[in-house]
Protein backbone atom coordinates (compact mmCIF):
# COMPACT_ATOMS: atom_id res chain seq x y z
CA UNK A 1 0.00 0.00 0.00
CA UNK A 2 1.62 3.49 -0.69
CA UNK A 3 -0.05 6.96 0.15
CA UNK A 4 -1.71 8.58 -2.38
CA UNK A 5 1.09 11.22 -2.70
CA UNK A 6 3.64 8.41 -3.43
CA UNK A 7 6.80 7.60 -1.32
CA UNK A 8 6.17 4.91 1.34
CA UNK A 9 3.25 3.95 3.37
CA UNK A 10 3.68 5.63 6.21
CA UNK A 11 2.25 4.88 10.05
CA UNK A 12 3.12 8.21 11.62
CA UNK A 13 1.22 10.29 8.96
CA UNK A 14 -1.70 9.83 7.44
CA UNK A 15 -1.94 12.04 4.87
CA UNK A 16 -5.11 13.00 3.70
CA UNK A 17 -4.30 16.25 4.02
CA UNK A 18 -2.29 17.85 1.38
CA UNK A 19 1.43 16.78 1.70
CA UNK A 20 3.66 19.29 3.83
CA UNK A 21 6.52 21.14 1.89
CA UNK A 22 9.47 20.52 3.77
CA UNK A 23 11.02 23.82 4.55
CA UNK A 24 13.03 25.51 7.32
CA UNK A 25 11.82 24.41 10.77
CA UNK A 26 11.04 27.41 12.79
CA UNK A 27 10.79 27.28 16.61
CA UNK A 28 10.87 29.50 19.15
CA UNK A 29 14.48 28.95 20.44
CA UNK A 30 13.54 30.38 23.81
CA UNK A 31 11.22 27.12 24.51
CA UNK A 32 12.28 24.62 22.36
CA UNK A 33 13.42 21.86 24.12
CA UNK A 34 15.11 20.06 21.40
CA UNK A 35 16.93 22.83 20.30
CA UNK A 36 20.52 21.56 20.79
CA UNK A 37 19.72 18.61 18.88
CA UNK A 38 18.42 20.82 16.34
CA UNK A 39 21.84 22.95 16.76
CA UNK A 40 23.97 19.60 16.09
CA UNK A 41 21.85 18.66 12.85
CA UNK A 42 22.59 22.38 11.51
CA UNK A 43 25.86 22.42 12.39
CA UNK A 44 26.46 18.52 10.18
CA UNK A 45 24.50 20.32 7.80
CA UNK A 46 26.44 23.21 7.82
CA UNK A 47 30.53 21.44 8.29
CA UNK A 48 29.89 18.81 5.44
CA UNK A 49 28.94 20.28 2.05
CA UNK A 50 25.86 18.64 -0.10
CA UNK A 51 24.08 17.89 2.89
CA UNK A 52 20.37 18.55 2.48
CA UNK A 53 18.84 16.60 5.47
CA UNK A 54 19.71 15.24 8.82
CA UNK A 55 17.03 13.11 10.86
CA UNK A 56 17.27 11.57 14.00
CA UNK A 57 14.70 8.36 14.09
CA UNK A 58 14.19 5.30 16.12
CA UNK A 59 15.28 2.18 15.17
CA UNK A 60 11.39 1.32 14.76
CA UNK A 61 11.10 3.56 12.03
CA UNK A 62 9.64 6.79 13.98
CA UNK A 63 11.06 10.14 13.21
CA UNK A 64 12.31 11.68 16.40
CA UNK A 65 13.49 15.16 15.31
CA UNK A 66 14.48 16.31 11.77
CA UNK A 67 16.05 19.41 9.96
CA UNK A 68 15.56 18.83 6.81
CA UNK A 69 15.69 21.00 3.83
CA UNK A 70 15.46 18.05 1.16
CA UNK A 71 12.73 16.80 -1.02
CA UNK A 72 12.09 13.75 0.86
CA UNK A 73 9.18 13.14 3.49
CA UNK A 74 11.11 13.02 6.64
CA UNK A 75 8.62 10.45 7.91
CA UNK A 76 9.81 8.11 4.91
CA UNK A 77 13.47 8.85 4.88
CA UNK A 78 12.96 7.87 9.14
CA UNK A 79 11.53 4.59 8.34
CA UNK A 80 14.28 3.94 5.39
CA UNK A 81 16.98 4.36 7.71
CA UNK A 82 15.45 2.38 10.22
CA UNK A 83 14.83 -0.43 7.59
CA UNK A 84 18.45 0.27 5.86
CA UNK A 85 19.94 -0.19 10.12
CA UNK A 86 17.44 -3.62 9.91
CA UNK A 87 19.68 -4.98 7.15
CA UNK A 88 22.50 -4.08 8.21
CA UNK A 89 21.67 -5.33 12.32
CA UNK A 90 21.30 -8.96 10.65
CA UNK A 91 24.67 -9.36 8.02
CA UNK A 92 26.30 -7.82 11.52
CA UNK A 93 24.90 -10.65 13.32
CA UNK A 94 24.73 -13.09 10.61
CA UNK A 95 28.93 -12.78 10.08
CA UNK A 96 29.60 -12.06 13.56
CA UNK A 97 30.75 -8.54 13.07
CA UNK A 98 29.31 -7.22 16.50
CA UNK A 99 26.53 -3.92 16.76
CA UNK A 100 25.91 -2.07 13.61
CA UNK A 101 27.70 1.24 13.30
CA UNK A 102 26.69 2.87 10.15
CA UNK A 103 25.30 2.15 6.94
CA UNK A 104 25.90 4.56 3.71
CA UNK A 105 23.79 4.02 0.40
CA UNK A 106 25.04 5.74 -2.33
CA UNK A 107 22.94 6.52 -5.12
CA UNK A 108 24.51 8.16 -8.52
CA UNK A 109 22.50 11.58 -7.41
CA UNK A 110 23.17 11.33 -3.62
CA UNK A 111 23.25 9.24 -0.72
CA UNK A 112 21.98 8.40 2.72
CA UNK A 113 24.37 7.53 5.44
CA UNK A 114 22.72 6.14 8.60
CA UNK A 115 24.34 6.17 11.96
CA UNK A 116 23.57 4.12 15.14
CA UNK A 117 22.89 6.58 18.17
CA UNK A 118 23.48 4.36 21.22
CA UNK A 119 20.71 1.14 20.66
CA UNK A 120 17.36 2.99 19.84
CA UNK A 121 17.65 5.99 17.74
CA UNK A 122 19.39 6.52 14.81
CA UNK A 123 20.97 9.67 12.29
CA UNK A 124 19.89 9.30 8.98
CA UNK A 125 21.65 12.18 6.61
CA UNK A 126 20.64 12.71 3.06
CA UNK A 127 23.11 13.85 0.63
CA UNK A 128 23.47 15.25 -2.71
CA UNK A 129 25.80 13.92 -5.37
CA UNK A 130 28.76 15.77 -4.32
CA UNK A 131 28.94 15.24 -0.96
CA UNK A 132 32.32 13.88 0.73
CA UNK A 133 31.65 10.85 2.32
CA UNK A 134 34.49 10.24 4.17
CA UNK A 135 34.26 13.82 5.77
CA UNK A 136 30.96 13.18 6.64
CA UNK A 137 31.48 10.14 8.57
CA UNK A 138 34.14 12.11 10.17
CA UNK A 139 32.22 14.93 11.36
CA UNK A 140 29.33 12.72 12.22
CA UNK A 141 31.36 11.22 14.76
CA UNK A 142 31.55 13.00 17.34
CA UNK A 143 28.13 14.40 16.66
CA UNK A 144 27.09 11.51 17.31
CA UNK A 145 28.80 10.99 20.74
CA UNK A 146 26.89 14.73 21.58
CA UNK A 147 23.71 13.34 20.42
CA UNK A 148 23.62 9.81 22.57
CA UNK A 149 23.75 12.02 25.62
CA UNK A 150 21.47 14.73 24.82
CA UNK A 151 19.01 11.46 23.83
CA UNK A 152 19.78 10.23 27.76
CA UNK A 153 18.79 13.27 28.71
CA UNK A 154 16.59 15.06 26.68
CA UNK A 155 12.48 14.81 27.60
CA UNK A 156 11.82 13.77 24.16
CA UNK B 1 52.02 -1.25 -14.86
CA UNK B 2 51.58 -0.85 -10.92
CA UNK B 3 48.84 -1.77 -8.92
CA UNK B 4 47.19 0.23 -6.13
CA UNK B 5 49.81 -1.87 -3.06
CA UNK B 6 52.61 -1.46 -5.59
CA UNK B 7 52.54 2.14 -6.40
CA UNK B 8 52.05 3.04 -2.32
CA UNK B 9 55.01 1.00 -1.63
CA UNK B 10 57.24 2.63 -4.43
CA UNK B 11 55.71 6.16 -2.80
CA UNK B 12 56.37 5.15 0.55
CA UNK B 13 60.23 4.50 -0.58
CA UNK B 14 60.95 8.52 -1.66
CA UNK B 15 63.20 9.71 0.95
CA UNK B 16 61.02 12.10 3.71
CA UNK B 17 57.93 10.04 3.00
CA UNK B 18 55.28 10.15 6.02
CA UNK B 19 52.81 8.88 4.03
CA UNK B 20 50.76 8.20 0.96
CA UNK B 21 47.05 7.51 -0.26
CA UNK B 22 44.96 6.99 -2.97
CA UNK B 23 41.56 8.88 -2.89
CA UNK B 24 38.31 9.12 -4.67
CA UNK B 25 37.38 12.54 -4.37
CA UNK B 26 33.79 11.90 -5.38
CA UNK B 27 33.51 10.51 -2.27
CA UNK B 28 36.64 11.31 -0.73
CA UNK B 29 37.31 7.67 0.48
CA UNK B 30 40.70 6.06 0.19
CA UNK B 31 41.55 3.12 -2.15
CA UNK B 32 44.63 2.37 0.10
CA UNK B 33 47.11 3.61 2.48
CA UNK B 34 50.26 3.71 3.61
CA UNK B 35 52.18 4.85 6.22
CA UNK B 36 50.87 8.24 8.27
CA UNK B 37 52.08 6.38 11.88
CA UNK B 38 52.04 8.73 14.63
CA UNK B 39 52.02 11.90 12.20
CA UNK B 40 48.59 11.55 10.90
CA UNK B 41 45.55 9.84 9.90
CA UNK B 42 46.12 9.13 6.00
CA UNK B 43 41.81 8.31 6.02
CA UNK B 44 41.39 11.73 7.62
CA UNK B 45 43.87 14.02 5.21
CA UNK B 46 42.15 11.63 2.63
CA UNK B 47 38.52 13.64 3.55
CA UNK B 48 40.55 16.73 4.08
CA UNK B 49 42.05 16.85 1.11
CA UNK B 50 39.47 15.88 -1.18
CA UNK B 51 37.75 19.50 -0.13
CA UNK B 52 41.24 21.07 -1.22
CA UNK B 53 40.85 19.10 -4.38
CA UNK B 54 37.28 20.56 -5.29
CA UNK B 55 37.78 24.18 -3.73
CA UNK B 56 40.60 24.46 -6.63
CA UNK B 57 38.71 22.32 -9.56
CA UNK B 58 35.84 25.23 -8.61
CA UNK B 59 38.03 28.19 -8.61
CA UNK B 60 38.66 27.11 -12.14
CA UNK B 61 35.70 26.29 -13.42
CA UNK B 62 34.59 29.84 -11.88
CA UNK B 63 38.02 31.39 -13.61
CA UNK B 64 36.16 29.58 -16.91
CA UNK B 65 39.72 28.32 -17.15
CA UNK B 66 39.64 25.20 -19.73
CA UNK B 67 42.59 23.53 -18.17
CA UNK B 68 43.16 20.79 -15.79
CA UNK B 69 45.11 20.28 -12.46
CA UNK B 70 48.24 18.35 -12.71
CA UNK B 71 49.23 18.43 -9.24
CA UNK B 72 49.04 20.87 -6.06
CA UNK B 73 51.66 21.43 -3.31
CA UNK B 74 50.93 22.73 0.03
CA UNK B 75 54.23 23.67 2.14
CA UNK B 76 53.60 23.55 6.36
CA UNK B 77 56.04 24.60 8.74
CA UNK B 78 57.87 20.95 8.75
CA UNK B 79 56.18 19.12 5.96
CA UNK B 80 55.13 19.15 2.11
CA UNK B 81 52.09 17.84 1.29
CA UNK B 82 51.82 16.56 -2.69
CA UNK B 83 48.60 16.43 -4.25
CA UNK B 84 48.77 14.32 -7.85
CA UNK B 85 45.56 13.80 -9.87
CA UNK B 86 45.51 11.12 -11.92
CA UNK B 87 44.65 11.01 -15.25
CA UNK B 88 40.98 10.58 -16.29
CA UNK B 89 40.65 6.88 -16.53
CA UNK B 90 37.70 4.44 -17.51
CA UNK B 91 34.45 4.53 -15.41
CA UNK B 92 35.16 8.24 -15.03
CA UNK B 93 37.15 7.68 -11.43
CA UNK B 94 37.97 11.05 -10.17
CA UNK B 95 41.52 10.12 -8.42
CA UNK B 96 44.61 11.53 -6.70
CA UNK B 97 47.74 10.46 -4.60
CA UNK B 98 48.05 12.58 -1.79
CA UNK B 99 51.90 12.32 -0.07
CA UNK B 100 52.98 13.69 2.83
CA UNK B 101 57.30 14.02 2.94
CA UNK B 102 59.21 15.25 5.77
CA UNK B 103 60.49 18.94 4.61
CA UNK B 104 63.78 18.57 6.10
CA UNK B 105 64.68 15.10 4.69
CA UNK B 106 62.62 15.51 1.75
CA UNK B 107 63.91 16.70 -2.19
CA UNK B 108 61.07 18.52 -3.72
CA UNK B 109 61.88 17.94 -7.51
CA UNK B 110 63.07 14.69 -6.78
CA UNK B 111 59.31 14.04 -5.23
CA UNK B 112 57.79 15.13 -7.68
CA UNK B 113 59.26 13.82 -10.11
CA UNK B 114 59.04 10.30 -9.13
CA UNK B 115 55.31 10.86 -8.09
CA UNK B 116 54.32 11.44 -11.74
CA UNK B 117 56.27 8.10 -12.62
CA UNK B 118 54.56 6.59 -10.24
CA UNK B 119 51.31 8.26 -11.33
CA UNK B 120 51.86 7.01 -14.74
CA UNK B 121 52.34 3.31 -14.11
CA UNK B 122 49.48 2.93 -11.70
CA UNK B 123 47.07 1.20 -13.45
CA UNK B 124 43.67 0.66 -10.72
Amino acid sequence: MTSPHGGLPSRLAPRHAAPQAAGPVRFDPATDPRRPLRLELAGLRHQVVGVTGCIIAGVDGLLILHDSRSAGEPHDVAAMAAAAHGISRTCGGALAQGEFQEVTIRNRQGCLAVYGIGDLALLAVVGDGTVNIARLHLEARPVLARLATMLDVTQL
Amino acid sequence: MANIETALKEAMTLEGAIGVALVDYTSGLTLGYLGGDGVMDMTVAAAGNTDVVRAKMRALELLGLQDGIEDILITLDSQYHLIRLLRARRGGDALFLYLALNKSRANLGLARHQLRKIEAELDV
